[in-house]
């Protein structure tokens, strides 16, 4: 109620007597300092005179010692500036009273000089109500010889000082006495004008000014002086006689009121008391301004008179602080540096720590007053108990430790910390909170004290901070908020960064950033006049930490925390600052920061407008990744978008296989018999191995083009033009091909980045670099989150190898091979040949690179046929290609690859005639015949006429068999060849394909020592056309013993005339699609090879029963085989397809012959000897015998082998040959032997001789023949151990013999023939 | 007509669930409302933190205000913050609201599938908020 009644009181409309400006810096300690206003005047601000403030600044206190002994320590404010009409409230609070005025200048001439002067002399005009005393200080010229400067230097210049303490000074003279050089002296070459009355003290611009804090020091103490005598004066007035004091605005309101009243005389009473008080205090008399305030609190609450008894309590307050908090005013002197440091560091690093962090530099910022240097570092640490104690006289030694953590030590009070007690009456921390409350409360009765209460409560927060009490920091604060002051804009502005500063102190960063980011909307608030952008930048930036933001993207998403719609917010509005002062690189590198930091707390419609905005801004000024420093000093880490184009995968590619480096390997050392050791020499290796999985397993190449595939994926719904992308890499010298890519909206497209490594050795593949939306990325593989990818790519890169190009001098073939390791053929060639075929192919090897020779080559050859085959196929002469290294840098060797078109011209034979040609051997022709035939009457429509072609080849047959033997040829004639062969033809008619590899690896420089080479292949494709075939085959004997005939169905399979050449001057000519029939003489097989055979064979399988293996081989197989070669290795058959040049060779490897034919093409181990009537039966002799005469047969047989034979069977048969295929055994009405026909030959041993006799008659006349054999009859088992043991017996030494012998004798069952069989002409008699 | 901003704040500062109660037509001046609610809210926090180690109470009352703004919270037992923004005195209203989401919060925190400091995506949850603010907030 009263405080509306005062209000209404006070509501005078003429005055406006309430104060301009707010002072946010005043705390409660100012209330006992003397107000000095510091001044630099005139144009010059040169750097001489911002040291000479800092000299002036520092002295701001003196001690004095007054009458009583008692040493009072007295504080000086230095301000900057000084509204006049702040004086008007000097009686309220006499602290706000301006008692002091240096002035600092600079000057170079006389009329600078006295510009000086008047500068002086106007402010000592205007401050002149409340001015004490006044000082100036100049700095002239230097002086001419640095020389006399130093003397007076030296010197110093004394000056004639003790001020008279009224206030008044005359212009006084400065005198040099002691030193001779006065016509160096400044004050000597210029003089002041006769109108300025105050004392300057003049210095050269390079003077150390020793004297300057002395002659400061004296002018204070005359302040104090005048001070001390107006206390003095208050001091003495007596009560009835005082005025009343007064608050500007309040002046109307005691018009014609009866001040003689009692109420009014109180109010005098209280006020002059309220006066003297504050006097006191700045007088430096704590004690009597606490008693003073206390009573003049007591009687001004008695009147009601509110807003004096808030300034009493504000007093106590005040007083109060001082002794409890004297570290305080140390605060102030260093809060400038202290808010300059704030701004150079990252805002987010020092949010932990509160509010005094500088400790440091407050030591180091007054020197001089050890004392307090002390105190303040005390009460360092604030911020871990809120308890404050009064008389923790204990630690308030000056020794302690500046990080002592315990409870304020600030309480112990300045003046009294000798004694260790403080005033009965001072205010308890506690209750100094209350009393700002209550002071706030009555001054906030009256609307012109708003300036008052809002400092009040400033000044409260500030001794909340102090005390630590957070809250009551928070509510002060708040209160300001809701004191109603008419301000301007700018002054709303300080005020809500005055807040932020404190608030900051406090550490609560987000009510700090609250109040910037409203004092940075404020400065460029529409309406505006003149926007500050810059203020407001800073501001907002300086907000970032209270949204828990930090400059460092990768920072910002390492954190993840905060508010998301602020900080997107808060961003933009930075980027709309940074714009509009035209920093263009700022706001490019604040949109990149948003988008890469709030990517994901964004809508796709948001993401693409600020894509856009983004790409609108860097349009001006490009973005790239190095940091921006701003002018305070603040550094803008790069902002990268690493997730714009967003990455899903990066491949390191191997390079193409045909270039892909291999190790060259090196024939492993022979590590003596143990395979297995228990020490693993690489374990170290593999432990490496596991600990980098990011490590490559291909190498790259040194000077070779290397590929890396990422896949990109363009989140953004526009088309997104990647320009510049290129790899980013460490170690290894790396250059990369830039590669441009536009990205469709949300379609993974793979992009291949490429490039070269310069050097050998570890290359670290960390990202990518883009450029996109008009900014420059580095894209690195660890910023990129929520995706598994390593942190880097380790490649290891070998030394340069050379690179080939081969060429082959054969056509390219189509298609391509799908052998394995298909992916290293560089080139191909295809060729083909008639089975048998011989052609070469030349292969021409470049050597591509330009400084490497081609050291090394290895030629060898992969194909899918069998490795003998191959061989037999393809030939390279590896020494002939040796020789040909190394080869110069883009030179070019050559060879030749011989091709040899083998194949099987023998066709298999089907197993049933094996079978049935075992047991007998010519005999089994005409069953081979029948099988023929039923095979001939099935024959498929399809092969034109074969009985033409019978026809044919018998003609054929019959001019080639010139004296053959007649009737088993006629026998191999009913075989219908062109039936059997075409049937057992059908799948060799098919041409063969022949794929091969030819490989080459090759190497050469560093690469070949390091042990390196590359591989590439060319594809060699073959297509074997069937020539000549070998349909079917069997033996003949010979005319002589030596020799037999092979006979061979030979069918052209080509499609044109084939000669054919056989024998040595034996030619045939087989039409396309054909065959003929050929004899073939050979030598037999001798008895020594077979013994050979058989050997092995033993040898053989000895081996395999030592080996405890079951299946032995039998002898017909190993003596098959024999005879197999032996046909294989005499026989050639040269064609030539006529026409042409082509010609070939058909060998008859491979051939299978049966049992008979392996006894008709090995010599016989029986020799026969046979007579007819006593005449020897010679070969194909005409032998004539009568009707009805005996005839005596002779037959003789030797054992030309090796071992003896044993249970022969010689039988001699007669037949009739009707040459028609049809032989007639039943002739028992035509001839008759006499004596046996079979005759059993139990042994024959080597070279033992045998006889057997016997007579013949023939009834009849006619023509017979004589079938004489002898059979060998294989044995059972049992009978077969027997014999075996015996033999043994008798020849105990040689058990391998017995075991041939039984072997070859009794398991397989032999015939032997005479050939060609007698043939007895019987004639009548 | 009288508004409410409630928001529940993670430990990270984060907001996990936002909402807004209000009489007035919802198209005035929402967004720029919405926004400075926020910013309002942020700022509160700081009290928030510092009162809720003073007072064994979940309910925090109204702690901060700016302007016409009030700033009411509540703590949970697991420190997430509950924050409403009003401009008209409804402390028993308000506490009931509190205590009812506290209990809806619970149950959603408990759902396995739920990690806690994330957004909460819930129709369920965004019935019952709307359920206690038109029954303790808008009556």
């Amino acid at each position: 109620m009263r405080a509306t009644v005062a209000g209404a009181q006070s509501h005078a409309p003429s005055v406006e007597p309430v104060m301009s400006r707010l002072d946010y810096e005043q705390n409660a300690l100012h209330h006992s300092c003397l107000l000095v206003l510091l001044r630099g005047v005139g144009p010059s601000r040169a750097r001489i005179l911002q040291r000479a403030f800092e000299k002036v600044r520092r002295v701001n206190n003196i001690k004095v010692t007054d009458s009583s002994g008692v040493v009072r320590t007295i504080y000086f404010r230095f301000i900057h500036e000084h509204p006049v009409e702040h004086n008007d409230w000097g009686d309220f609070q006499t602290h706000r009273r301006l008692l002091g005025l240096i002035t600092i200048g600079k000057f170079e001439n006389q009329t600078e000089l006295n510009e000086l002067c008047r500068h002086h002399e106007s402010l000592k005009v205007r401050y002149g109500g409340t001015l004490y005393e006044s000082r100036a200080i100049f700095f002239g010229p230097d002086a001419a010889s640095s020389e006399s400067l130093a003397i007076q230097n030296k010197a110093g210049i004394t000056t004639v000082d003790n001020a008279q303490a009224d206030g008044n000074t005359d212009l006084v003279v400065l005198k040099e006495t002691q030193h001779p050089l006065a016509a160096t002296r400044l004050q000597d070459e210029f003089t002041t004008p006769s109108n300025f009355k105050s004392q300057a003290f003049f210095y050269r611009e390079q003077d150390n000014c020793i004297d300057l804090e002395t002659r400061v020091s004296d002018f204070l103490n005359a302040l104090f002086w005048v001070l001390e005598s107006r206390r003095l004066e208050r001091s003495r007035e007596r009560a009835e006689k005082v005025s009343l004091l007064l608050a500007p605005f309040e002046k109307r309101d005691f018009v014609g009121l009866d001040m003689e009243s009692r109420n009014n005389r109180k109010r005098c009473v209280g006020r002059v008391m309220k006066n003297l008080a504050d006097l006191s205090l700045q007088a430096g008399l704590l004690d009597d301004a606490l008693s003073l305030y206390h009573n003049a609190n007591e009687t001004l609450r008695s009147v009601g008179d509110s807003l004096w008894v808030g300034a009493s309590e504000e007093g106590l307050c005040a007083a109060s602080a001082v002794i409890l908090y004297p570290q305080m005013r140390e605060i102030e002197t260093l809060h400038r540096n202290a808010s300059l440091q704030e701004t150079g560091t990252s805002p987010l690093r020092n949010t932990p720590e509160k509010w005094r962090a500088s400790d440091a530099t407050k030591k180091i910022n007054t020197p001089a007053n050890c004392a307090d240097a002390i105190t303040s570092n005390s009460s360092s640490c604030s911020s871990v108990s809120s308890l404050l104690t009064n008389n923790s006289s204990a630690s308030g030694t000056p020794t302690t430790s500046s990080s002592s953590s315990t409870s304020t030590i600030s309480a112990t009070p300045f003046g009294h910390q000798r004694n260790g007690e403080l005033p009965g009456n001072i205010l308890k921390p506690e209750e100094i909170t209350n009393y700002y409350r209550k002071a706030i409360i009555n001054y906030s009765k009256y609307r012109h004290a708003a300036t008052i209460e809002t400092e009040a409560a400033l000044k409260a927060t500030r001794i909340c901070i102090e005390q630590n009490r957070p809250l009551d920091v928070a509510m002060f604060l708040q209160n300001i908020l809701y004191i109603n002051l008419s301000l301007s804009e700018a002054e709303r502005v300080k005020r809500f960064e005055i807040m932020t500063e404190l608030y900051q102190q406090i550490g609560y960063q987000r009510k700090a950033a609250f109040f910037q980011r409203l004092a940075a909307l404020k400065h460029v608030q529409q309406g505006s006049q003149a926007p500050d952008w810059t203020q407001s930048y800073r501001l907002m930036l300086g907000s970032f930490t209270g949204y828990l933001l930090s400059l460092d993207p990768l920072e910002v998403l390492e954190n993840a925390a905060g508010w998301p719609a602020l900080q997107i917010d808060l961003a933009q509005n930075l980027i709309t600052a940074a714009r509009r002062l035209g920093q263009s690189a700022l706001a490019t590198r604040h949109m990149t920061f948003l988008l890469q930091t709030q990517w994901d707390n964004m809508t796709a419609t948001e993401q693409s407008e600020m894509a856009v905005q983004l790409q609108n801004l860097s349009a001006q000024c490009e973005g790239s990744p190095v940091p921006l420093v701003l002018d305070n000093g603040t550094v803008i880490p790069p902002a990268n978008l690493t997730d714009l184009p967003y990455c899903m995968e990066m491949v390191v590619k191997d390079l193409p296989a045909h270039l892909r480096p291999q190790r060259i390997k090196i024939a492993k050392a022979d590590s003596g018999p143990f395979l297995f050791t228990p020490i693993h020499f690489n374990s170290v290796d593999r432990r490496d191995k596991k600990k980098d999985k990011n490590k490559i397993a291909f190498l790259w190449v040194q000077n070779d083009l290397s590929e890396v595939c990422v896949r990109l994926r363009n989140p953004l719904p526009f088309e997104l033009a990647v320009t510049d992308m290129r790899l980013l890499s460490n170690g290894v010298v790396f250059e990369s091909l830039p590669q441009t890519v536009i990205l469709q909206p949300h379609v993974p497209t793979n992009v291949a980045l490429h490039g070269t490594p310069i050097e050998t050795g570890q290359l670290d593949l960390q990202g990518y670099s883009t450029h996109t939306l008009g900014v420059k990325s580095n894209c690195r593989l660890k910023h990129m989150r929520g995706r598994h990818l390593p942190p880097n790519y380790l490649v290891d890169v070998i030394p340069a190898l050379p690179r080939i190009s081969v060429k082959t001098s054969l056509p390219q073939t189509a298609t391509f091979s799908n052998m394995n390791k298909s992916d290293i053929v560089v080139t191909s060639a295809s060729l083909t040949l008639y089975n048998g075929e011989s052609s070469s192919c030349t292969i021409t090897i470049q050597n591509e690179s330009n400084t490497l020779p081609l050291e090394h080559l290895e030629v060898n050859i992969n194909s899918n046929v069998e490795q003998e085959l191959q061989k037999k196929m393809f030939r390279i002469d590896e020494q002939a290609l040796q020789a040909q290294l190394p080869v110069a840098p883009q030179g070019t060797l050559e060879f030749v690859v011989d091709i040899y078109a083998e194949a099987d011209f023998v066709c298999p034979m089907p197993p049933g005639s094996l079978n049935t040609s075992a047991d007998y051997g010519p005999s089994s022709m005409p069953h081979y015949a029948s099988i023929s035939t039923s095979g001939h009457a099935s024959l498929p429509v399809g092969i034109s006429s074969p009985q033409h072609r019978r026809q044919d080849l018998q003609h054929v047959t019959a001019r080639s068999t010139i004296a053959a033997a007649q009737h088993s040829l006629a026998a191999l004639n009913l075989q219908p060849g062109g039936a059997d062969g075409s049937s057992s033809l059908r799948p060799q008619q098919l041409t063969q394909h022949i794929e091969a590899q030819l490989r080459l690896k090759y190497s050469g420089g560093e690469a070949l020592v390091a042990g390196y080479c590359r591989q590439c292949a060319v594809s060699l494709n073959l297509e074997l056309i069937p020539s000549a075939q070998i349909t079917s085959w069997d033996v003949l004997p010979a005319e002589i013993p030596s020799q037999f005939y092979l006979v061979l169905d030979i069918s052209n399979l080509t499609a044109q005339e084939m000669s054919l050449n056989y024998t040595e001057n034996k030619n045939i000519l087989i039409e396309a699609k054909e065959s003929c029939r050929v004899p073939i003489p050979v030598d037999r097989c001798s008895l020594e090879q077979v013994c050979a055979a058989r050997a092995a064979e033993v040898a053989e399988n000895l081996e395999r029963e030592l080996c405890f293996r079951t299946q032995l081989l039998s002898f017909s197989d190993a003596l098959s085989k024999l005879c197999s070669t032996h046909i294989a290795e005499r026989v050639k058959i040269n064609w030539l397809l006529t026409g042409t040049d082509i010609q070939g060779v058909a060998s008859l490897r491979g051939i299978v012959l049966s049992h008979g034919m392996v006894d008709l093409t090995t010599v016989s181990p029986l020799e026969w000897s046979i007579s007819f009537q006593d005449t020897l039966v010679q070969p194909h002799s005409e032998i004539v015998a009568t009707v009805g005469q005996r005839a005596q047969l002779s037959i003789n047989l030797t054992n030309q082998s090796l071992q003896p034979l044993k249970n022969l069977v010689l039988t001699v048969k007669f037949y009739q040959d009707y040459l028609n295929g049809m032989e007639n055994y039943n002739l028992e009405t035509r001839v008759a032997i006499s004596g046996p026909n079979r005759i059993t030959i139990p042994v024959l041993e080597k070279q033992a001789q045998t006889q057997h006799n016997c007579s013949v008659i023939f009834f009849t006349p006619g023509r017979f023949k004589t079938s004489i054999e002898c059979v060998t009859k294989p044995q059972t088992q049992q009978k077969n151990s027997i014999p075996g043991s015996g033999s043994g017996a008798t020849n105990p030494t040689s058990q391998l013999e017995t075991m041939s012998t039984s072997s070859f004798d009794e398991q397989q069952a032999h015939t032997w023939k005479f050939i060609p069989p007698i043939e007895v002409t019987v004639v009548e008699q | 007509m009288s508004t409410y901003y409630f928001v529940i704040v993670g430990h990270n500062d984060n907001p996990i669930y936002e909402r807004e109660f209000s009489t007035a037509n919802k198209e005035q001046r929402k967004e720029d409302q919405r926004h400075l609610s926020q910013f309002i809210a942020h700022a509160a926090l700081d009290l928030v933190d510092e009162h809720k180690w003073k007072t064994a109470n979940m309910q925090l009352k109204s702690i901060d205000r700016f302007n016409q703004w009030f700033v009411s919270a509540f703590i949970t037992a697991s420190q997430i913050r509950f924050i409403i923004v009003h401009d008209n005195k409804n402390d028993e209203g308000i506490k009931n609201f509190f205590n009812e989401m506290y209990d809806t919060y619970i149950k959603h925190s408990m759902n396995a599938f739920y990690k806690i400091n994330t957004p909460i995506k819930s129709a369920m949850f965004e019935k019952k908020s709307d359920i206690f603010g038109r029954k303790y907030l808008l009556s």
